[in-house]
């Protein structure tokens, strides 16, 4: 299979400087990413998700957040090196992103037209009748009933469902390459939410962008994605394709989560829950991060962090019990 | 949108119907105005009393009196008369007002177009030295009592530098000095509102969601966040302006500034109640008329404020 | 124990808490000084379950179908419209003042946000201590030794007492919400979204943590979830709620195996399997649910109907029982139906 890498991260680190001293929430994540491939970032609160699509996006917080290494090498080109001005005709064009809280992502105070017609005024001059029926095909494109209403309503006379729909149009208007879903379903009941997923599953299909999830729900990842990248404390600490991760876990992490999800299939006596609590960002052990809370852990896991190990064609995981050379 | 305005009208003017009840009843509970009128060493005969009484109208039923009271108002806009100087309560009124209006719009004027955007910029640049130098500017501005400003500055620019009239009414000119020892409190208070309200914004998804679909940094802050930012400052500065409205007593004490304030000071040392129940009644209405204002604006700001009614 | 040996020990076990066609409506007023009524919210509309003794029984439903409101009911937070709410037995609303006092000691509650429902001022001593301080009359050694042995029941070390709760995850305060509910040693405990809030990993060690608790003390619960993985996990029995009724209550593993109103088997559907490749029946809904403020004529959840025929508009399906202590309400299944 031939692969068109349209993104590839390499070794970005996002730290944040407090007065209590520097907070790692991205320390060293690699990864690559197909065009028209969707990868799932999986990884409990904390674990610096969220912060590495914001960085992707280069949207750390400031003051105190920066990116202090790392590149990311977007379609050619490495988006570390832009400054604001080039950064912000990358997003929204190229990249862009639905926020973890699509409820509140919209603009209270202006009409859904205002805010859809608005990505548009950005690129170039064009006729506020031209720039209406963008609008309204927008809505209609994201299957929202009478687009030409919805046009001048303001984001709280619809329904959530409704705005989230919006929020997919508005991330669709200039058809980038790839976006970013940072937990975009978290808010809404099941039956919305599975509307939204094939929503966004047949936006990928008619325009071909990549798109990454940002969730803790397996459930969204074994729907919608391709391949997986679980994040602990920072790192990425295995990276493969769906099946083969869900099927097959190698790091001890990766395993206990997927055990301790509840079946929707079968009834499960009781679960196998992961014992103590992530580690603090600020104080990392120099060892594995999961060090304390994993079952198999053993005196080098304690040293020294573990190098990442390829278990199988696209599928690395990064635990010393997969080291067969010492 | 025309029913929210039409019911906050409603809501006005039973608001000022209540209002002008209770400042007659209030007036009417300090005194019996006709003892009130006779000078007080000569005893005056109960007939002349009674006389006055029944010339004032004060001998009949107190609802009665209201009543006459606000026909004569609404009907022919009349006040009744100072007993003072026995001159027409609303001849004075309307003598007074212009420089009252005038002042206040000037201080109000100046808060807004110097404290809003100040605010603004000092949570865009926050932590900066300029944030800092605004805090700076703000506390002093709340903290400094308003009589010992107006003095400074009377003394600064009036009688050292002689660079501005300090005394009366007149041309822009005399309005320079009131309007800035007026405006600089709401200005301060404006600063630290709008500061505290644009971070809160800055904050909110919505913002993110503009930077990340790619609007220009100056979009995101004046389109997206400070429309937002100032709908907080609204009733803030309608209040202020009601506030400034009522005559700044201690500026226009100062600065001999002849408007209502200083109305309703004489009018009260002199126990010249036509007057005093005059001028209540007026910056009452400013008051109601002011929030009226503010109310129907903020349907206009925000269309979930339209919409909740 | 398997959940088949557990379901048939329940047979025989008494329910603890029943509720009979229960209602609760909200009014819907207009105008500022001439109020008047326009509408009602039928938050909850005849609503009848029981919750055995030592046995979990599920509310599951998306926002708005009323299984919070529900909730609210039994702890009497919501005075019911009509309808009645038995406890062992008897008549909650002729309990007399006493009685009252112990039946809010004995029905207790987990809320989902452990962030807001745990006062930040006090230290958790004090958290837990306030329920016994309340209704019993201890010493402080008595009191200090009970919630030491609160705290180590829950899984939490004896110093954590002396902590304030921003010094903990938000998994240890759901355990110190949990040793709070439990210090009056209830017999009733209303789980709402107990552990929707929590991170994945932390979810399996409230879950199962609750699980040893009901049998180590014989507690009910009353779980009002989302997350229909979470309800199968936890739950003996479960019902199906759209707009403010059930539609459908089987046992736990009869409801996910055989689920018949149309709703129910969507609900399924919607709910994203945990594992890649699993092949399932797939059923997309149109639309939103509508306001219980004027629902749908008929069944109200016919505009959404996949199965939807003639009657639905038109007539209230009634509850119908198809198998042992499984009912649906919908007209599929009603006498003479298709």
């Amino acid at each position: 299979m031939n692969h068109d890498v349209l993104l590839e991260v390499e070794d970005l680190r996002t730290h944040f400087f407090t007065r209590t001293g520097v907070v790692k929430a991205v320390d060293g994540v690699s990864f690559t990413l197909d065009r028209g491939e969707t990868l799932g970032i999986v990884g409990e609160s904390g674990s610096g998700k969220s912060m590495t699509a914001l960085s992707l996006m280069r949207l750390v917080p400031e003051p105190g957040g920066r990116i202090v290494s790392g590149r990311i090498m977007f379609d050619g080109e490495d988006l570390l090196l832009k400054d604001s001005s080039e950064m912000s005709v990358i997003r929204g064009r190229e990249i862009c992103m639905i926020l973890q809280d699509p409820m509140t992502s919209l603009n209270p105070v202006l009409s859904i037209g205002n805010q859809l017609m608005e990505t548009y005024r950005s690129d170039e001059r064009h006729s506020s009748r031209d720039l209406w029926e963008r609008g309204v095909d927008l809505l209609r494109k994201v299957r929202i009933p009478a687009p030409e209403i919805r046009m001048r309503a303001f984001p709280h006379q619809m329904s959530g469902g409704m705005r989230q729909r919006v929020v997919g149009a508005i991330a669709i208007s200039r058809m980038p390459s790839l976006i970013i879903a940072d937990e975009p379903t978290t808010s809404l009941d099941a039956t919305i939410q599975l509307q939204y997923l094939r929503l966004l599953k047949d936006i990928q299909k008619e325009t071909g962008a990549a798109i990454i999830f940002i969730t803790h729900d397996f459930g969204i990842v074994a729907r919608m994605c391709d391949r997986v990248a679980v994040m602990y404390a920072g790192r990425i600490v295995e990276n493969a394709d769906v099946s083969e991760l869900f099927y097959n876990p190698q790091h001890p992490y990766t395993e206990a989560l997927l055990g301790s999800v509840p079946d929707l299939e079968q009834d499960v006596e009781w679960l196998t829950s992961i014992a103590g609590q992530p580690p603090n960002l600020d104080d990392m052990p120099p060892g594995c991060s999961f060090e304390p809370r994993c079952p198999y852990a053993f005196g080098r896991c304690v040293e020294e962090y573990p190098r990442e190990f390829l278990v199988a064609q696209r599928h690395r995981a990064s635990c010393w019990r997969l080291d067969d050379t010492g | 949108m025309t029913r929210y305005i039409l019911r906050k009208v409603a809501e006005a003017i039973v608001t000022l119907l209540g209002l002008s009840l209770v400042v007659f009843s209030a007036v009417h509970m300090t005194g019996d105005p006709a003892r009130l009128l006779l000078p007080v060493r000569i005893d005056a005969s109960e007939e002349v009393y009674e006389q006055l009484k029944e010339e004032l109208g004060l001998n009949r039923p107190f609802m009665v009196q209201y009543y006459t009271f606000m026909r004569d108002l609404l009907t022919k806009g009349d006040f009744g008369r100072s007993v003072r100087s026995q001159k027409e309560a609303r001849h004075l009124l309307v003598e007074r007002i212009p420089a009252t209006l005038q002042l206040a719009a000037a201080g109000l004027f100046l808060s807004f177009i110097i404290g809003v955007p100040a605010g603004i910029l000092s949570a865009v640049k926050r932590d900066s030295i300029a944030d800092k130098i605004g805090k700076a500017v703000a506390i002093f501005g709340l903290a400094a009592p308003q009589f010992w400003v107006a003095i400074m500055v009377v003394i600064l620019f009036g009688a050292y530098l002689q660079w501005l009239p300090v005394y009366g009414a007149g041309g822009i000119r005399n309005l320079i000095l009131p309007a800035i020892v007026l405006a600089l409190g709401p200005l301060a208070a404006m600063m630290r509102l709008g500061r505290s309200s644009m971070l809160d914004i800055l904050d909110s998804e919505f913002v993110k969601f503009a930077r990340v679909k790619g609007m220009r940094e100056s979009i995101v802050i004046w389109k997206h966040a400070a429309r937002n930012a100032v709908i907080p400052l609204m009733t803030f500065g309608g209040l202020t302006l009601a506030g400034l409205l009522n005559g700044s007593i201690v500026v226009e004490q100062v600065f001999a500034w002849p408007g209502l304030g200083r109305m309703m000071i004489e009018g009260v040392t002199q126990r010249d109640m036509p007057l005093v129940q005059a001028t209540v009644l007026v910056s009452g209405f400013f008051y109601v008329f002011t929030a009226l204002v503010v109310d129907i604006l903020y349907g206009f700001a925000d269309p979930r404020i339209r919409d909740a009614n | 124990m398997t959940q088949v040996e557990r379901h048939e020990e329940s047979a025989a076990a008494e329910p603890l808490i029943v509720a009979e066609n229960v209602k609760k409506h909200f009014s819907v007023t207009r105008g500022l000084v001439f109020r008047q009524t326009v509408g009602q919210v039928r938050a909850v509309d005849g609503v009848s379950f029981s919750v055995p003794q030592g046995q979990t029984y599920s509310l599951v439903g998306e926002s708005g179908c009323g299984k919070t409101t529900t909730a609210k009911v039994v702890l009497l937070v919501e005075s019911l419209t009509s309808g009645t709410l038995r406890f062992e037995g008897r008549d909650v609303s002729a309990f007399t003042p006493d009685q009252l006092t112990e039946y809010r000691a004995s029905v207790q509650a987990v809320f989902q946000d452990p962030w807001s429902s745990l006062n930040p001022r006090l230290k958790v001593e004090s958290i837990i201590a306030e329920p016994l301080t309340a209704h019993r009359r201890l010493t402080k050694a008595e009191l200090r030794e009970q919630v030491l042995s609160l705290l180590e029941e829950v899984g939490l070390h004896p110093s954590h007492a002396y902590r304030y709760p921003h010094e903990f995850s938000g998994g240890q305060r759901q355990r110190i919400a949990i040793a709070r509910a439990l210090a009056l040693r209830p017999k009733l405990i209303v789980l709402d979204e107990p552990v929707s809030a929590l991170d994945v990993s932390i979810r399996a060690q409230i879950m199962n943590l609750l699980k040893q608790l009901q049998i180590e003390y014989n507690l009910s619960y009353l779980l009002i979830a989302h997350q229909l993985a979470t309800v199968r996990y936890m739950s003996h029995k479960i019902g199906v709620m759209y707009l403010g009724k059930i539609v459908e209550e089987a046992d736990s593993h009869d409801l996910f195996d055989n689920p018949r109103h149309p709703y129910t088997r969507a609900l399924i559907s919607a709910s994203l399997s945990s594992r890649p490749g699993v092949e399932r029946e797939e059923i997309v809904l149109t639309g939103e649910v509508p306001s219980p403020i004027d629902p749908p004529s008929g069944c109200a959840f016919h505009p959404r109907c996949p199965s939807v025929f003639e009657p639905c508009a038109d007539e209230t399906p009634v509850i119908e029982s198809i198998a042992e202590g499984h009912i649906v309400s919908c007209h599929l299944y009603q006498q003479g139906g298709r």
